[in-house]
């Protein structure tokens, strides 16, 4: 029944001329489409920028376009992608936790904080986390919530644990989202977490960074002041504190003839720019001083 | 501002058809109208063109929360239509609006007091007095706001819902359900919330929420978790005690690390009749008979060669794309969207599927578009595409139905698609 479906009417929106209450019933427009993007090899090119964010892992490796050959990737060479069947169970359970563990910490990056994606990746981390508590036979104290300023959690030799408390980091709290830095502050998930290995400690300590203005910090101090012309005021070119002795019979010197001569300086009309610039405050010197 | 290209995030026909509305990024809403078809000739039947645009939703800043609001149009529906006026509601992350969209093919002239152009005029000059008459003009589509229902909604909005009573309507966003009065824009009821005294002890959340149509009370909502569960709202004011929670078992040779998250149904919609359900989650669609809570009734495979792909699909977050579903109808045909521009209809009487595919080359007029077919290792045919050279960047997230024909409207990112069975254009 649905070998055969004609298209009647192919209708392409382009809205570069929208306008309110428009009245084209009978205008029949068939606008040029848009163009979805470039060479469909590269993931990036689309009209959704949203692709683009994503874990730390490269996105062109998978998903190219047609007939385009990718690199083996490590995921491949183990035999596969999906539930890579050729790894070692824990090696695989260990990759997708990192893969998690990495797209947690971009939630708040996100142009689009999505509940639903955090607690699908908190709950999948969750998983794993039990499973790795199973295994190496935690004491349930671990598994219980924990109540503020709970001791340390468990230390496993070949990953760095997760307290329960941490695992649910994307977690809104007073009906905020992305409500993290008020998570932060609550002294049930730090104090559970304060003493924990490496990996949570980044995993807290990144929201605090991009919660804070870090473009400020990770300037030189000089740096911010970079392009201010100072140049006018570069004293490097010249000294200007020396004062020559008195030329001549006791008379005040007016402000010229204190000026020595620069040898530095390179061009005529710039030791005229100083010495007219040095002159005037000279001059409100005196008259400041009153002397 | 440069004009921006329209990303399509919803679209749904009004009850007869005859409009399709469709909502994008950018918070704008374009209302299709469908042409009469002339019997004249063949290939004129009833196309859709531009009937009204209008800007819906603007960006807003909150500023207690430091958070910008999206205006992208989330949902749009239509109201039962019961006077010349075409009313919808479209929302957006926290916003939902009541739209009146109204014709004027006629204005008043005549008038005593202003002249022409409006201006008034000078009363002595006014000798006689004159009945003003209605003159013909040329059509004009006037879309006005309604109500504006807001600050109802702490997370984002992800469904609006239409009772079939015509008076109430349901917002659902992902842990709390209200209820709305059409006419009452400063308070809501709140049917159903599911958010833990606990947010650390939160697990899942709301994902879609339809009213039956037929049946005023009953609703149904989805969850991340792979759950539906219908709530009656005759039982209590609070409907967090389903009446019934439809729900799978999970088929332990399929467990992996995904099965929660590929189990997180992303829309479910009555079938017409109000008998069935149909959800979706990423890699299947599946009937429920509201009778039977155990299993689904039928389930179809969308696209089960990407079981294998799923880490990659969740390292570049295709995992968590949100493909809707719709009936068509007559609740025999089914259809969700996929990859590469590819769409979807399973047949339920015939258990035939076909794989179609929207793309500015297979849709020039009147051109027939072909089946695709996707090879996932094994024996391949000519022109089929294999698994790895799909392009996940085009998705087929919205697709819909019209109620009464077989026409499709398909958005394929920033393009909209409008098909028809020309063959069997009345519905069997």
């Amino acid at each position: 029944m649905y070998s055969k479906y004609a298209t009647d009417v192919s209708t392409q929106v382009q809205n570069s001329q929208l306008q309110l209450m428009q009245k084209d019933v009978d205008t029949g427009s068939y606008w040029l489409p848009l163009v979805a993007g470039g060479p469909k090899c590269r993931l990036q090119v689309g009209p959704n920028p949203r692709l683009k964010v994503g874990s730390s892992l490269s996105l062109t490796r998978y998903m190219l376009g047609r007939g385009v050959k990718r690199k083996m990737s490590e995921y491949e060479a183990s035999g596969g992608l999906g539930p890579l069947p050729d790894l070692p169970y824990p090696q695989q359970r260990q990759l997708v936790l990192d893969l998690c563990l990495n797209k947690l910490q971009g939630c708040h990056t996100r142009a689009e904080p999505s509940l639903h994606r955090s607690v699908l990746l908190a709950n999948t981390l969750r998983h794993i986390q039990e499973e790795l508590r199973r295994e190496g036979g935690d004491p349930p104290a671990i598994l219980a919530p924990a109540p503020p300023h709970v001791a340390t959690p468990l230390h496993s030799p070949d990953m760095p644990p997760i307290p329960p408390d941490c695992g649910v980091i994307c977690s809104p709290t007073g009906g905020c989202w992305p409500g993290l830095p008020i998570a932060m502050k609550e002294p049930g998930l730090i104090g559970g977490c304060g003493d924990n290995t490496r990996s949570s400690d980044s995993l807290f300590g990144s929201f605090e960074i991009t919660n804070s203005t870090s473009y400020l910090t990770d300037l030189a101090f000089d740096d911010i002041f970079e392009d201010i012309d100072t140049s006018m005021y570069d004293s490097s070119d010249f000294s200007v504190l020396a004062l020559p002795p008195a030329r001549g019979t006791g008379t005040t010197t007016g402000p010229e003839d204190s000026l020595k001569p620069f040898p530095s300086c390179t061009s005529t009309s710039t030791l005229q720019l100083c010495l007219t610039d040095l002159n005037d405050l000279d001059h409100i010197m005196e008259i400041l001083v009153g002397s | 501002m440069s004009p921006v290209s329209p990303v399509f995030l919803s679209l749904e026909f009004n009850q007869t058809g005859e409009l399709l509305a469709t909502g994008d990024k950018g918070g704008r809403v374009v209302i299709f109208q469908r042409e009469p078809e002339c019997n004249n000739e063949p290939y004129c039947q009833g196309e859709y063109n531009v009937y009204s645009t209008f800007q819906s939703h603007e960006p807003e800043f909150d500023y207690l929360k430091s958070l910008e609001i999206e205006e992208k149009i989330n949902k749009i529906r239509w109201l039962p239509q019961q006077n010349a006026a075409h009313f919808l509601l479209s929302t957006n992350d926290k916003t939902i609006k009541l739209w009146k969209v109204s014709e004027r093919d006629k204005r008043p002239e005549g008038y005593n007091l202003k002249d022409e152009e409006g201006r008034l005029k000078d009363v002595s000059t006014v000798t006689s007095l004159q009945v003003p008459v209605l003159k013909p003009m040329d059509l004009m589509v006037e879309v006005s706001p309604r109500r504006v229902f807001a600050n109802a909604h702490t997370y984002h909005v992800n469904s609006i819902s239409v009772n079939s009573d015509c008076e109430t309507y349901m917002s659902a966003d992902d842990l709390r359900i209200n209820l709305w009065h059409l006419a009452i824009t400063d308070r809501s009821f709140n049917i159903v919330d599911i958010k833990p005294a606990n947010m650390e002890e939160l697990t899942e959340v709301i994902t879609a929420a339809e009213f039956h149509p037929h049946h005023c009370h009953l609703f149904v909502y989805s969850s991340s978790k792979g759950t539906l569960r219908l709530c009656d709202m005759r039982a209590a004011a609070l409907c967090d005690k389903h009446a019934k929670l439809f729900e799978e078992p999970e088929d332990p040779s399929n467990r992996s690390f995904f099965s929660e998250i590929i189990s997180s149904i992303s829309d479910v919609k009555f079938s017409h009749s109000g008998r069935y359900l149909l959800t979706r989650d990423y890699l299947t669609v599946k009937v429920w008979d509201l009778n039977m809570e155990n299993k689904p009734m039928e389930t179809y495979q969308v696209h089960d060669y990407l079981r294998s792909k799923l880490c990659s699909l969740y390292e570049n977050d295709c995992i968590f794309d949100k493909f809707e579903c719709a009936w068509n109808g007559s609740d025999s045909v089914i259809m969700t969207g996929a990859y590469n521009n590819f769409f979807r209809m399973f047949d339920r009487n015939t258990k035939r599927d076909v794989t179609l595919e929207a793309s500015r080359e297979s849709s020039k007029p009147r051109a027939v578009l072909k089946p695709r077919r996707v090879c996932a290792g094994g024996k391949r045919r000519k022109d089929d595409i294999s698994v790895d050279s799909l392009d996940f960047t085009k998705k087929i997230l919205h697709t819909a139905w019209h109620p009464a024909e077989n026409i499709i409207a398909i958005a394929a990112t920033n393009n909209l698609y409008i098909f028809q069975d020309k063959v069997n254009s009345e519905m069997h």
